[in-house]
């Protein structure tokens, strides 16, 4: 007697009626992604010539201490349904979602910047901003803060050190974490930007706080790095453990793969991670399963995947070419297709390596820069 | 689509009439496809929450992305990856993406006019009871009828080891359910 696998799979599947469904909810929720995802963008609408008329140089020359929303000028609104697309000529212009702003305009987005799927997280002096999808800049975080190290930022005139603590999007959950520092200490937070609740802060102490950094933010765990070395702050239960020396550095933690740059991780907390040494400006795709690291040609993390070799951009290492994962999960890719420096963006697919191109980038200040990366 | 870096994006507000449009093709495609890829996820999960789950997230994350997604060639399959990959990328529910405890079911008296019911029960178990990788190209290549490239192209790796995978799964059927696979996986003898 023969039993086929296929009349098998066939019998058992195709008489299971499948639950009701729910087109209304699936609607709702795409479109409340679609507009988190373009929240995170408005920043650049530049396009809007109205919004150009109102100058951003109330913010260039506002009170020192008193960094607010109203310093920004709208720009009006992003579509945000093929990522971020944050890219710049240095001192030229920016491309946030398809529009482009001159970027004197918008000079607080530089590398420091954090593209997220809710926009642009900056820092201004100390304290976060976020330019969303509606081109409205908004403080994130309100009350007295602190941009350097020291209790006052009067006590320190010429040694004072700077607080870049950065901000860190999680590509799993609809988290942004980031630092404040405040009377000597630093607060870590990290807000769930779909609800704007806090899921938790986290005071830590580090002194003049000058060397914290916010390395990675995973599916509700954070990374972050001190001159202790680097600790996870597990949001859900609140809870921080140990997880490298301060020789190592988190280089990026998605879906559960972590990059480090640096002596192994050797703590317990380092089993839970597939942890891979790579260099410390090495990227990986959202779903960790492959590294960003110069080159067109992404390398597998897991053994029986391939790499993805876009069709756009330079495969050997060391070429001409600049690459950046946007807020979507696809893979910037800014490459010569003319003389230098006559470089085109292209957007790339994850895993299957196509490439639409974005548009032209002519840079006249420096290489092709991709916001919040400073690889 | 992938907009050329000037200007002229418009919010939702701006253009109802497109949007009604978008939904409308949305609509369509979420009724026509839904129930296949619910039962494809299923195969994959072995589980119904899980597979509503990966189904319910993929079909937001195609909405959201609702142009790239009509523009592909094969729509349908562009979102039956998703769907795929939020089952084999779901670190949350790593529990099912070991193998599990699978306790061996006897397809009893195969002479009965049931026998072939029976077995196929018995093969579905074993399927169940299949590392979810290996579970994914089987459901791919005897339930979807994709070709080994189709299913590299999906779980995102090489032919090669979808062939190995294959080959390691139905190693394992033939083992765990006591039925025979000729070499091409079609049948079970006993």
């Amino acid at each position: 007697m023969t039993t086929s696998l296929r009349s098998a799979l066939k019998e058992q599947l195709d008489s299971l009626t499948p639950p009701p469904a729910d087109l209304e909810l699936v609607v709702r929720r795409g479109k409340r992604r679609r507009q988190v995802r373009r929240a995170g963008t408005a920043a650049v609408v530049a396009g809007v010539a109205a919004a150009l008329v109102v100058p951003l140089t109330g913010r260039l020359g506002g009170p020192e201490q008193n960094s607010s929303a109203s310093d920004y000028a709208s720009i009006g609104r992003l579509d945000l349904d093929a990522g971020l697309r944050a890219y710049a000529d240095p001192g030229g212009e920016i491309h946030l979602g398809g529009r482009t702003f001159d970027a004197a305009d918008l000079e607080y987005l530089d590398t420091d910047a954090t593209a997220t799927a809710f926009g642009v997280v900056f820092y201004d002096r100390g304290r976060p901003m976020l330019l969303g999808e509606s081109g409205e800049v908004t403080a994130l975080v309100e009350g007295p803060v602190e941009s350097s190290g020291g209790s006052s930022s009067s006590s320190c005139v010429i040694s004072c050190r700077s607080f870049h603590p950065t901000a860190k999007a999680d590509s799993q959950a609809p988290l942004v974490a980031w630092a404040t520092l405040h009377d000597g200490t630093a607060t870590l937070t990290v807000r769930d930007m779909s609800t704007g609740e806090d899921a938790g802060s986290l005071d830590v102490a580090c002194g003049d706080c000058d060397d914290l950094v916010i390395d990675a933010l995973d599916e509700g765990f954070v990374f972050f790095r001190t001159s202790e070395g680097t600790r996870i702050w597990e949001v859900g239960r609140d809870v921080s453990f140990a997880f490298a020396g301060p020789q190592t550095r988190v280089a990026d933690v998605r879906s559960g793969v972590l990059l480090y740059d640096g002596p192994a991780p050797r703590t317990a907390e380092a089993d839970r991670y597939l942890t891979i040494p790579a260099p410390i400006d090495a990227q990986l795709t959202f779903d960790g399963r492959y590294i960003l690291d110069w080159s067109s040609v992404l390398q597998n993390t897991r053994a029986g995947d391939r790499p993805v070799r876009l069709d756009e951009g330079p495969t050997k290492r060391g070429a001409l070419g600049f690459w950046n994962i946007d807020t979507d999960g696809s893979v910037l890719v800014a490459t010569l297709t003319g003389e230098y420096p006559q470089y085109t963006v292209f957007d790339c697919e994850i895993p299957t390596g196509r490439c639409a191109e974005v548009g032209p980038l002519e840079p006249t200040g420096g290489d092709p820069m991709f916001i919040g990366n400073d690889m | 689509v992938h907009q050329r870096g000037v200007d002229v994006a418009v919010s939702d507000e701006a253009q109802p009439d497109a949007l009604l449009g978008r939904d409308a093709d949305f609509s369509e495609f979420f009724h026509a496809v839904r129930p296949r890829l619910f039962r494809t996820a299923l195969a994959i999960a072995g589980d119904h929450g899980l597979a509503e789950d990966a189904l319910q997230s993929a079909l937001i994350k195609a909405y959201s992305s609702w142009h790239r997604v009509r523009a592909a060639d094969h729509p349908e399959a562009y979102v039956r990856r998703i769907v795929v990959n939020e089952l084999l990328g779901s670190r949350r529910h790593g529990w099912w993406h070991r193998e599990r405890p699978h306790e061996r079911v006897e397809p009893g008296t195969l002479t009965s006019p049931e026998g072939g019911v029976v077995q196929r029960l018995t093969l579905w178990q074993a399927v169940q009871a299949l590392p979810v990788r290996q579970r994914a190209v089987v459901v791919l290549r005897y339930y979807e009828d994709l070709t080994e490239v189709q299913i590299a192209e999906v779980l995102g790796c090489s032919r090669g080891t979808v062939k190995s995978q294959a080959s390691d799964a139905l190693a394992t059927l033939r083992r765990n359910s006591g039925l025979h696979l000729n070499d091409l996986g079609e049948g079970a003898t006993r």
